[in-house]
């Protein structure tokens, strides 16, 4: 028996019941959200073979780490990034700070770090005198704590005998509660074994792949400290350096429950919980989490489902029969023509508007697209989420991907709640 | 007929092989090429900067490049005397931001 409480509403219940389902739904329509755990957002942005992460911090101020070659301004836009309590570039090399300049341009910059290690080309020296020219606080890259809410990152110490760019790039722990992600830059091994020998290193959640995958940009005792839970590679699509290396993927495979590839899965966004939890959405959006409902429950038997995958399977949608129903359109073709023929149509087939506010449809390979706060469909009416992209009249939906997320030869779609919980899910193999 | 000016590359990294560099031009979007880093030699070097003459198409000639070891120290200087300058504005210790 699990017991919900709502300003107006008052649930009692097993989440298995059908009433449940209705209270619940009802539950999510009119109830402000408000005291639920809202994650730190970290999205690695996919600015090809380069590096560009955006950190949105609980209170919702924003903290950016690299830039990538080109400017990202185009994304930051999408992702609603205003201004930035913080700027980092890891270190000088034109694929971490070639979009610095843009976004020093069109985004006011509060604070800026870097690793204080010259260098001669002139994207480095036009940054460096944009910043002269500006009134942002700069601080060095040496051990500290930057607190953003109630974020931290911690600044890496650097090893102080080399001078090249990559073994000084500027290393970050930030800390959420229990949840914590290791960023790195283009870090090779002699600063990876550096920050052993300092005990700089520790569990952590989330791991960005050191230097795109490259070789040099892990050891397996380095992994054995940091046992990251998921691991992200940013990286370019057919990039020169063959990165990332058969070797540097088998190793993050082998530690890690989930890599992902900005090239292969686009921009890639982790959401960390105080309690250490994480979760994976792709795409650019608007960060989804002011007001994200915390987990309703996690337990399967207190799931909020009337079919399971163990059910039913085959090729005839499963779920809330009467209220809600999948069909998935994939896409046929070149992923290079519009995606927006491959979508996705969610029916509210019951009389009342039914609200999917941070609720996620997500593929059998967990590619996820997270409904806006206040998302929601009218009583017997349709939600189309497209592959490709577009903006939202509230009906249409768009993941923005570049590539297609649906697999002809069969997939799940999975419609999850807030807290995780499997609402519906659709099931259909290759004709 | 006039012989054109040489062009003048700085490395910003080498790495696995390939060498990726920026035009030390006038220009607001400066160019930049990836090549195998054994073209350039012994001066595939992290912030070199490279003079480098043009073919009778306006072809760089990497195997003809030379570095400017003038040019790197002026830089060098230069971008030294700006992070002197960044650094008087850190308060020090932990920030709250």
């Amino acid at each position: 028996m699990r017991e919900v409480s709502f300003p107006m509403i008052h649930c009692r219940f097993r989440l298995r019941s059908l009433a449940a389902v209705w209270c619940l739904a009802l539950a999510i329509v009119v109830t402000p959200l408000t005291g639920q755990a809202v994650p730190v957002a970290i999205t690695f942005l996919d600015v090809g073979q380069g590096d560009a992460i955006v950190i949105r911090a609980p209170d919702g101020r924003f903290a950016m780490i690299d830039a990538g070659l080109g400017s990202p301004l185009r994304q930051l836009a999408r992702l609603g990034v205003e201004e930035l309590a913080l700027v980092v570039a890891t270190h000088a090399h034109a694929d971490h700070i070639g979009g610095l300049d843009d976004v020093l341009t069109a985004r006011p910059v509060d604070t800026y770090l870097d690793n204080g290690t010259p260098h001669s080309t002139k994207t480095y020296l036009e940054l460096m005198a944009h910043l002269e020219r500006l009134d942002v606080r700069y601080l060095q890259a040496v051990p500290r704590t930057l607190l953003l809410g109630d974020v931290s990152l911690e600044i890496l110490p650097m090893p102080p005998t080399t001078v090249e760019q990559n073994d000084r790039s500027v290393g970050v722990l930030l800390r959420f509660g229990d949840f914590s992600a290791l960023l790195t830059g283009d870090s090779e091994r002699d600063e990876l074994d550096y920050w052993l020998r300092q005990n700089a290193i520790e569990d952590v959640t989330l791991l960005k792949a050191p230097h795109h995958g490259a070789a040099s940009g892990f050891t397996y005792g380095f992994l054995e400290v940091a046992q990251p839970e998921v691991v992200v590679i940013s990286v370019g699509n057919d990039n020169p350096y063959a990165h990332p290396r058969p070797e540097a993927l088998a190793a993050y495979t082998s530690f890690a429950d989930r890599v992902y590839r900005t090239d292969r899965d686009g921009t890639v966004t982790v959401m960390g919980f105080p309690d250490g939890r994480f979760d994976v959405v792709f795409g650019e959006g608007p960060f989804p989490q002011d007001a994200l409902p915390g987990p309703v429950s996690s337990s399967p038997e207190e799931s909020l489902r009337t079919s399971s995958p163990d059910d039913e399977a085959g090729t005839r949608p499963m779920g809330l029969q009467g209220i809600l129903s999948i069909t998935v359109h994939p896409h046929e073709g070149d992923d290079r023509d519009n995606l927006n023929d491959e979508y996705v149509v969610i029916e509210n087939r019951s009389r009342t508007r039914l609200g999917i506010g941070l609720w996620r449809l997500c593929d059998l390979s967990s590619r996820c697209f997270r409904f806006p706060p206040g998302a929601s469909i009218a009583a017997g009416r349709r939600a189309v989420v497209y592959s490709g992209y577009g903006s939202t009249d509230g009906v249409s939906f768009f993941m923005n991907n570049s590539r297609s997320v649906w697999n002809n030869n069969g997939d799940e779609a999975t419609l999850f709640d807030g807290g995780g919980n499997t609402i519906v899910r659709y099931v259909y193999e290759e004709e | 007929m006039k012989k054109s000016e040489p062009e003048v590359w700085v490395v910003d990294t080498i790495t696995d092989g390939v060498a990726v560099l920026v035009e030390a031009s006038d220009d607001d979007e400066p160019a930049l090429i990836e090549m195998a880093s054994d073209l350039l030699g012994d001066l595939a070097i992290e912030g070199a900067v490279l003079v480098v003459p043009l073919g009778s198409v306006g072809d760089p000639l990497w195997d003809q490049a030379e570095r400017d070891i003038k040019a790197e120290e002026r830089l060098r200087v230069e971008a030294e005397r700006m992070l002197k300058a960044l650094k008087k504005r850190d308060p020090g210790g932990d920030v709250s931001l």
